[in-house]
């Protein structure tokens, strides 16, 4: 996974509450291969008309929205599914920094797994943010991890919230699983103490 | 004294392997469910880095989620290559890694968090995961169960661990005895009206009060599969006499003297009297009516006998707006009467509502009744073996009987991943979980509600009081 330092670009204001990981990611399109681009998948339902053309109502078919990278959304962004499909979609859109007032916990793990930051900002901030992000003269925003600062020329410098562990993860890009095979022998021996303390749960039976 | 704990405080703490340095704790995972939604794309990447299966002993998988519910003879009909090869690459992953599997074919197929449990893999104070939002389902049993990504089902796959922020608790207490013609959906729709569906994130639920004793392990498993709509991380019964019951005797479950030790470790498995909980709700489930849905997110349910919300009548902007885009959404007009609303299709299965209860309680509603012209009507077991139950019992030709399609088991309408989905515009009652925009099928129109709801719906055409057929 590559580092997250700091990042500026485009930021698209979405101001829904509950934007759920259906509407991130519609589930026609659930079986698609990682290997393949997902960017037409964001969105997917509310970007198109049934007709299949692009909704030019909708803030990612507008230019200079459509090439945003910063996502200003409303509360619970990424409630429902635990599909990792919707961080990737929103990666291969081209999204790095998401700023909400509440993540759901899964999406939000999801997006630590694949570099992207889930900043918290209060309701309040967040609003000045939607404002800023809806003027295309004010819609450029740096998200800066290592200061944990939201900067834009029309809210100035904002502070986000993310957990110590979370911001580390990102910053340092960390392969997880590498980490933790590190880490062995402790899983060895725990697994050992379990092993007398409750027997049952590595003795399975049936099954085959 | 020891600081009293809490049920997940004490599933936690048994479970640390070691606190990382950024705060994290790395957990041990007893048990992991795998499902062929996500299984394709976690061997690719464990295979990319050439790295293996720590412990396949403790991993059980399924085919559920493109699997489609039609009669099995002959060549499956998948949606598309992607799905056939979905389902190949979780038979193929798991027999080179060792994993016990149960695809298409095998009589115990079915969904993940059905088969998980009835098979006794799932069992108390264990740290259950599965690449699923609903894996809380086996909070049921007093398991710390959570849905988790695919890239930590890799991580699991590898390391039989999973690196974690500990939540905050909050306790539910429902007091019952709840109302006739009330199940656990409705409980749990009651509760999600009520707290809102972000109103659990960031904490595990423990379910406690004489409402939650009372329930079967069936009802439990309704309750906290829906704990992650509340945006819970888990849900959590704490076990007792009823999940012991339950759990006696299933294929995967200790059995001879390690059950008797298990038994005596199980009994201690609650959280202390004086624990103390971040948040508390309550909710009197003896007044209780059954329950819909009438939006577009679980949390817009309300009593059958109520209207459709008048988006004019809310004071806050955003939230005026959300309303009434859903009410848009559903082609339905405020103050509508709920019990008014017509339907074209009732689905009664999935992980919430597709066990032999369900479909008992269901056909004790349709027994000698038919269902309604225009309306198609499915029931899609939740696996194979509550299929071979519920015919054992008869409940198929009662279903069949009424009009009903009889079939096999998997998610289908539940998320629309197997190709089985509503035509735009379609209106369903529907037993499973979500009512999102879409789920059941581009510019579908879904309301969540009980199985005994869904048949009453089947056999009037309409969204109905199910009391008035009982
Ligand atoms: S039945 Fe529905 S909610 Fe349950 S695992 Fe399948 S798709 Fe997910």
């Amino acid at each position: 996974m590559e580092p997250f330092i700091r990042h500026t670009g485009i930021a698209a204001p979405l101001d829904q509450a509950d934007v759920n990981t259906d509407m991130i990611f519609p589930q026609r399109f659930l079986r698609r291969p990682r290997s393949s681009n997902l960017a037409e998948c964001c969105f997917h339902s509310v970007r198109h008309r049934p007709d299949g053309s692009l909704d030019p109502a909708f803030i990612l078919n507008r230019p200079p929205y459509d090439r945003a990278s910063v996502l200003v959304a409303g509360r619970n962004f990424g409630s429902g599914s635990s599909r990792e499909h919707a961080p990737w979609t929103l990666y291969d859109f081209g999204f790095r920094a998401l700023l909400s007032p509440l993540f759901a916990d899964i999406f939000k793990n999801n997006c630590l797994n694949n570099g992207i930051v889930p900043a918290t900002l209060p309701e309040a901030d967040i609003r000045r943010c939607l404002a800023a992000a809806s003027d295309p003269r004010t819609a450029e925003f740096t998200v800066d991890l290592e200061a944990c600062e939201v900067r834009n020329a029309a809210v100035g410098t904002l502070r986000f919230e993310i957990a110590d562990a979370d911001r580390r993860r990102l910053l340092q890009g960390i392969d997880e699983i590498d980490e933790t095979l590190g880490r062995l022998p402790q899983i060895e021996r725990h697994e050992q103490e379990a092993r007398a303390s409750a027997p049952w749960n590595h003795a399975r039976s049936g099954g085959n | 004294m020891p600081e009293p704990r809490t049920l997940y405080a004490k599933i936690w703490d048994a479970h640390v392997v070691e606190t990382l340095p950024d705060g994290r704790a790395l957990l041990a995972v007893d048990r992991h469910l795998l499902h062929d939604g996500v299984a394709i794309y976690a061997f690719e990447a464990l295979r990319a880095k050439g790295r293996g299966v720590r412990r396949p002993d403790l991993t059980l998988a399924v085919a559920d989620h493109v699997v489609p519910t039609g009669p099995r003879t002959g060549a499956i009909p998948y949606e598309d290559d992607d799905a056939r090869r979905m389902v190949e690459q979780i038979e193929a992953g798991t027999r080179e890694a060792g994993i016990t599997a149960f695809s298409v074919g095998d009589r115990r197929q079915g969904i993940v968090h059905v088969v998980g449990p009835e098979q006794g893999f799932v069992l108390p104070g264990t740290v259950t995961v599965c690449g699923d939002s609903h894996t809380s389902t086996h909070g049921a049993f007093g398991a710390y169960a959570f849905g988790i990504g695919i890239t930590e089902v890799g991580h699991v796959l590898a390391t039989q661990t999973i690196k974690q922020q500990k939540s905050k608790a909050m306790r539910v207490s429902l007091r019952g005895p709840r109302a006739r013609g009330t199940t656990a959906k409705d409980l749990v729709l009651a509760l999600m009206q009520h707290v809102g569906i972000a109103g659990g994130t960031g904490h595990v639920v423990e379910y406690q009060g004489s409402a939650v004793d009372e329930l079967s392990m069936e009802e439990r498993m309704t309750l906290c599969n829906m704990s992650i709509e509340l945006g819970a991380r888990a849900g959590l019964v704490a076990p007792d006499e009823t999940t012991f019951a339950y759990l006696k005797g299933r294929p995967m479950a200790p059995s001879g003297a390690l059950w008797d030790q298990a038994l005596a470790a199980w009994r201690e498995l609650r959280s202390d009297p004086d624990a103390v909980f971040d948040r508390e709700v309550e909710l009197d489930a003896t007044k209780l009516a059954p329950h819909v849905t009438w939006g577009t997110n679980p949390g817009q349910a309300a009593p059958i006998t109520a209207a459709v919300p008048d988006p004019a009548a809310i004071a806050d902007p955003a939230a005026r707006a959300g309303i009434a885009r859903a009410i848009d959404y559903m082609g339905l007009a405020a103050g509508q009467k709920l019990s008014e609303v017509k339907i074209d299709h009732v689905f009664i299965g999935s992980c919430t509502n597709g066990r032999i209860e369900d479909l008992r309680s269901a056909v004790e509603v349709i027994r000698n009744r038919r269902v309604a012209p225009g309306v198609t009507a499915w029931v899609v077991p939740g696996s194979g073996s509550v299929k071979a139950q519920a015919e054992a019992e008869g409940l198929d030709e009662f279903f069949r009987a009424a009009g009903f399609d009889w079939r096999e088991p998997g998610c289908s309408m539940c998320l629309a991943m197997n190709g089985e989905r509503l035509q735009p515009g379609q209106r369903s009652a529907s037993t499973s979980n979500r009512n999102f925009e879409g789920r059941q099928g581009r510019d579908a129109r879904t309301h969540l509600m009980s199985p005994a709801m869904a048949a009453a719906a089947a056999i009037t055409g309409r969204l109905t009081d199910v009391r008035d057929l009982l």
